[in-house]
This record gives C-alpha cells, structure tokens and sequence, in this order.
C-alpha cells in the first residue's frame, strides 16, 4: 500500500512541475479582468501596465519558487540547502520587478544578504564534504558550488 | 549593473543585447540574466534528478529556452507572449512521454508492491514453521539445563559424604 501512495505522490509531483511554468501563461486564455475593475486601476496606477501583465509576472515568480521549493524539499541530497540560493534569486527579481521593498534596494544589503547566505551555505558544505576522502567527488561539488554562487551573483 | 548608463547596444561573448523593447540595455540584460539563472537551475536538476517524474521539467526547459531564444534573436517589443503556442507540439509530445512514463512506473510500483507482500507472506509461514521447532528447542535446553543442575548437585554431595568418609576413618 505505501508503494502505491508513493507513486501517486510523483504523479502529483510531475503534474505540479509540468503546469506551473505554463501557470502564467494559461491564466491569460481563461481569466478576463473587466476594463474599469479596481485591479485594472490599480495595477495602471501603480505599475504603469495593465493587470494582466502584472498577474503574469506575479504567476511566474509564484510558480519558479514553488518550483524550486519542490526541489528543496523532495530532494534527499545533503547538498540540497544550495537551492535556497535560487529561491534568493527568485525572490530578489520578484522584489525588483514588483516589491520594491526600499530596504532590499540597497546594494550593501544584498550583498551583506548574499554573503551570509552563501557562507552559512559553504559551512554546510566544509561540514559534510570529508575534503580529503573523495578528491573526484569533492572535484564535482565544487563545481556546482561555483555554478551556484556566479548564478547568484 | 556595470554596463553604461546609456549604452544602446552590448556584445557579450559575440552576442548583441539592445534594448529590446525595454526602457534601457540593462533592463533586457537583467532580464535575460535571470531567465537564465533559472533555466540552469532547473537544468541542474534535471540532471541530477534521478526519479521518474524529472522529464516533468522539460515543460520550464521548453518554455524558457523559447522565451530566451525569442529574447535573442527575435525583434519586436511583446515579451513572454507567443512561446506557450510556438512550443505546442514540444509540450504534447513531453506529456504524452510523461503519460507513458508514468503508466510503466505505475507498473512498476504494483510489482514492487506484490513483491513485497509475497515476500512477508513468505515471511509470516518461515516463522509459523520454525516457531513450532524452535519452542522444541527451548524446551529440550531447559531440560539439559535442569539435568546439568542435578548433576551439579550430586557431585557436591559426593564430595561432602567423601569428605566425611575421610574424617570417620582418620577419627
């Protein structure tokens, strides 16, 4: 019985990762917002774009960290917390595009964010990487350390 | 970003980067630079996923490598507009193999599944079996055990009734 369970939990895990990233776009074929609805005033207002731009900008940023909040928790690797680093990234564009938190605008505090991020992160990986067991092993994660951390920046 | 403020055109790695629709060069670079940022993360793991349900990312792979390919190559000032209908026939043809996938690890699982039982039905009868020999087993070591107690005990008489032999017989 637990097999079958596990199955259906990937099927709801691969429907999820296969309509999310087509979420925003959908949402234009079948939700039609009215010319003078408030949403419509507000979103003209204060974005300068008409509502259905601004909801496919907030979709996608929802579904991207959605997306990688699945990855984060149904991954079993113990190098998993590295995906924190793009749900960072997600949430940083999401500020610059629709936020706009005048805290997190300032370059000092992204970068200070960024650097403890990423050194909480490079702890973890000193903790569990044993340096002088596996060189080709260690070889390969700090590659991706260095993946991840130019595509943060 | 380190590009200049009013630049109308940059060439990274012989790639051109205008405006594109935006307000200045370095909006379109900070764009695509986080389109891609995604697009790598989710290539990341696609390949280091091992389970089945991976191929369900090549829906995010389509989508953004249409939206940055049309972000590159492609004039005009709509963005993320015609990529869900010009990758149409790649987004079918992932979902009927992801259909397909998902019908053989469904197999797949009830195998496993029936495996299992027929492995603790197997499991269950073992024990029933042994249980009756290894109670017999129990018993007969109790048995010797008890034996090896009474012996014990007549080896000790035996040597008091020797110890007392020897004193009558020196008294």
């Amino acid at each position: 019985m637990r097999q079958v369970n596990s199955f259906r939990k990937e099927l709801g895990i691969a429907v999820l990762i296969f309509v999310l990233p087509l979420a925003s776009y959908l949402h234009l074929f079948f939700v039609d917002y009215p010319e003078d609805s408030i949403l419509q005033t507000f979103s003209n207002q204060r974005f300068q774009i008409d509502i259905d731009t601004l909801v496919y900008h907030c979709l996608t940023f929802l579904s991207y960290f959605f997306l990688f909040f699945i990855w984060l928790s149904s991954s079993k690797s113990k190098w998993k917390w590295f995906i924190f680093l793009f749900l960072l990234i997600i949430f940083y564009n999401f500020d610059a595009y629709i936020l706009e938190i005048s805290f997190l605008k300032s370059a000092k505090v992204c970068l200070c964010i960024f650097c403890v991020s990423f050194i909480i992160l490079f702890a973890y990986y000193v903790k569990f990487s044993g340096l002088k067991n596996n060189l080709k092993k260690n070889l390969i994660n700090k590659q991706f350390i260095l993946v991840s951390f130019f595509l943060a920046l | 970003m380190i590009f200049p403020k009013d630049a109308k055109e940059i060439s990274l790695f012989s790639i051109m980067f205008n405006a594109n629709g935006f307000f200045s060069v370095r909006s379109n670079f900070f764009v695509f630079g986080f389109k891609l940022s995604i697009f790598f993360g989710i290539l990341i793991w696609f390949f280091t996923e091992k389970r089945w349900y991976r191929y369900a990312l090549l829906s995010s792979v389509i989508i953004l490598a249409n939206q940055l390919f049309n972000m590159l190559w492609t004039e005009g000032d709509i963005l993320d507009e015609f990529e869900l209908s010009q990758s149409g026939f790649f987004l079918s043809s992932v979902l009927i193999l992801l259909l397909l996938i998902s019908h053989a690890a469904n197999n797949q699982e009830k195998i496993k599944d029936w495996l299992a039982n027929q492995y603790s039905l197997v499991e269950t009868k073992l024990k029933e079996k042994y249980s009756v020999r290894d109670n017999k087993i129990i018993e007969s070591r109790k048995k010797i055990e008890a034996t090896k107690t009474k012996l014990t005990d007549l080896e000790q008489l035996k040597i008091e009734l020797e110890e007392e032999l020897r004193a009558i017989e020196s008294g």
